[in-house]
């Protein structure tokens, strides 16, 4: 059976608490217990000291790169490479596919990509030097790329998850990187970073509607390979996978705000990974808001952001990178709909069995409920009865918290006067 | 076709930006005695009712009533790109561009794509108010600052005397009182009996923002919405109409 607890062994040794583990990411040791039992556990599934034996890594990486935030304007930065060779490493780097996978096969899978890293000032992007040349050319890639790595350190364990990006095995520096055949390069993609006029959010736009995947978008915008030319930089990955989701969410906004609205209530739900996702539609012009909830103590706090019809302009402080994960899909969902609508999404996140996977997940599991038939309700009531029904914490603490469903209610319409 | 030109881009710079407060689209109607424009905005909260009669532009022609639906993004870009002392000239020729000329010391040209109008066109409203007052736009702008401090609505009450603007939030209260007299920012104030509504502050804050007169009327009811009215442009007009949020059921 697939394991979806996280738990130490022994029932009576130390338990994860969601608050402490998401700042320290398992290097701060801030619960007091050395080493961190999430760590142990990560060093345990990947195995990874008997895996590479020298300083010489050769396999396929997804591809995937790792660009850092500490440090910056100068971060670490490399490609994620594995120990071992094949297409079946492509699934390291594909979230999307990871939904009904178990936590442990999660981790395990990003655990054997070894994160190689050398500092590298973000600008290097303008005029790659040869290291970061061949990274970026990796980048490219949609399929796994065999190349050779020389470490000048055994891999390490530190510092494994973020709250943003995908989880993050062990890390080495890096002295050498090679790639050993070229790459297969989508030619949108070969157009789009070779235009070194082109802007990074219209390249963002012109990939997206081409149909590359988030996933390589965001690598590449990452790995400066996106821009004009004398623009270009190295993006945090952390960073990157918002803007990436910004940048496309806004387009989609555009196209939103001409369409009919919807003429009922909808509810969309999904549920993986101990996360909720749950998704209300409702008749009125393009507003979203995110109310996120961490299901710890008795009477868990509910944190929120939101926008109005005309977006927003300042980053969504509280609910951070989730906002913008699963605003993507919602926008995605009516301009595949051709319709407009305000949006409510309220996100559930179980501590027991969570590890820090990502905003990937929000982002995933809101795709996937969103592809599912919704609950269609001509009453508010009704329809709030049915968000209530998905979630454990209570209805009302969500309510209070909204600022645009208090708006819905209480706001009259020109249209009820004449 | 339709040609006109306008000696002073401080005007539709005003212009533009009052129609940015809360749309995203604009759609002209222009004939030989002037543009108006009559819109909801998207959530069909506000509605934005302009008059510019031929007589504002130096130069005005227009042989068959047309519509001119544009992007105000666009809108807002080129107007930033005005010099203070620019003349502009505008037209719509047969190949259906709207073409903004920006004449100072180069001559420049924008040709703005237009879009398809929408197919509703809002009716201008025929609304009674009991209070009417007549303010100083200034004054207006600080009272809502003023309750922005605290909350997200704002609660407008005017008697024969004077006039209140009240919000609430979770940190407390705000309140700021007017009373008509000799000095007083309210020039004028017209109110049979007690009237009280509230309207939404992200709403009122955009409009007042785009207030540019000196002066700005206010007209309201019980619960009702509000109409708030100022000049633009000497001989033009806009009004703005809020509908009232209602006290939770």
């Amino acid at each position: 059976m697939a394991q979806t607890h996280l738990e130490p062994k022994g029932g009576h040794g130390p338990t994860f608490n969601e608050r402490v583990c998401s700042r320290c990411m398992g290097h701060r040791a801030l619960c007091g217990v050395s080493p961190c039992p999430l760590l142990m556990r990560a060093r345990a599934l990947s195995n990874i000291e008997s895996a590479v034996s020298g300083m010489n890594l050769s396999g396929s990486s997804p591809p995937s790169v790792f660009v850092g935030s500490h440090g910056y304007p100068k971060v670490l930065a490399g490609p994620l490479v594995p120990p071992v060779r094949g297409v079946e490493s492509a699934i390291m780097e594909r979230p999307d596919l990871w939904l009904t996978k178990s936590l442990d096969e999660i981790l395990a899978l990003r655990f054997s990509l070894i994160r190689t890293k050398r500092p590298i000032p973000v600008d290097a992007a303008v005029d790659p030097p040869r290291l970061l040349h061949e990274t970026q050319t990796m980048a490219l890639s949609e399929t796994p790329a065999s190349s050779e790595a020389t470490l000048i350190k055994r891999p390490r364990f530190t510092s494994i998850f973020s709250g943003r990006t995908l989880p993050i095995g062990p890390s080495a520096p890096l002295r050498r990187f090679r790639l050993e055949d070229n790459p297969s390069v989508p030619k949108p993609v070969d157009k789009v970073t070779s235009d070194t006029d082109l802007n990074a959010t219209t390249g963002v736009k012109t990939l997206f509607d081409e149909g590359i995947h988030q996933q390589q978008v965001t690598r590449l915008f990452s790995i400066g390979m996106l821009g004009a030319k004398k623009r270009r930089r190295l993006v945090p990955t952390e960073w990157s996978i918002t803007a990436v989701d910004d940048i496309i969410g806004k387009e989609l906004h555009k196209q939103v705000l001409r369409f009919r609205w919807i003429n009922d209530y909808l509810v969309f739900t999904d549920y993986a990974l101990g996360n909720r996702v749950t998704i209300l539609m409702m008749p009125n012009s393009w507003q979203f808001e995110a109310l996120e909830c961490w299901l710890s103590g008795p009477d868990p706090p509910v944190i929120s952001d939101h926008e109005y019809a005309r977006g927003r302009k300042d980053y969504a402080e509280d609910v951070v990178g989730a906002y913008y994960a699963t605003r993507l899909p919602a926008l995605e969902k009516l301009v595949d709909m051709h319709r407009q609508a305000g949006v409510i999404v309220f996100m559930e996140i179980d501590p027991k069995k969570w590890v820090p996977l990502g905003v990937w997940r929000f982002r995933e599991i809101a795709r996937r409920g969103l592809e599912a038939r919704p609950k269609r309700f001509s009453d508010l009531d009704e329809a709030l009865k049915a968000v209530g029904k998905t979630l454990e914490n209570r209805l009302q603490k969500y309510l209070d918290a909204s600022e645009t469903y208090t708006q819905f209610i209480s706001q009259s319409r020109l249209t009820d006067f004449f | 076709m339709f040609h006109a030109t306008l000696d002073s881009s401080k005007t539709w710079k005003q212009i533009v930006d009052a129609l940015a407060t809360l749309l995203t689209e604009v759609n002209f109607v222009v004939n030989k005695n002037g543009i108006t424009l009559t819109q909801l905005d998207s959530s069909k909260v506000a509605m934005i009712d302009l008059t510019l009669p031929a007589g504002v532009f130096q130069e005005f022609n227009c042989d068959e009533e047309m519509q001119l639906c544009l992007g105000v993004d666009e809108l807002t870009k080129i107007s930033r790109r005005m010099a203070a002392d620019d003349r502009l000239e505008f037209d719509v020729g047969d190949d259906k561009r709207f073409e903004i000329k920006m004449i100072g010391q180069a001559e420049r040209v924008f040709r703005l794509q237009m879009l398809t109008p929408p197919d509703n066109q809002a009716k201008r409203p025929d609304l009674k108010f009991m209070a009417k007052l007549e303010m100083n736009s200034d004054a207006l702008k600080q009272a809502v600052k003023d309750i922005g401090v605290i909350s997200n609505h704002i609660k407008v009450t005017a008697d024969k005397k004077s006039v209140i603007f009240a919000g609430e939030g979770d940190t407390g209260e705000a309140e700021v009182q007017l009373t008509t007299g000799e000095d007083s920012v309210i020039y004028d104030l017209d109110s049979k009996e007690k009237s009280t509504a509230m309207y939404a502050l992200n709403y009122l804050s955009e409009i007042v923002k785009a207030v540019a007169a000196d002066t700005v009327i206010i007209q309201f009811s019980d619960d009702k919405p509000m109409r708030l009215d100022f000049g633009i442009a000497e001989a033009g007009s806009i009004s703005f109409v809020l509908a009232p949020r209602i006290e939770r059921r």
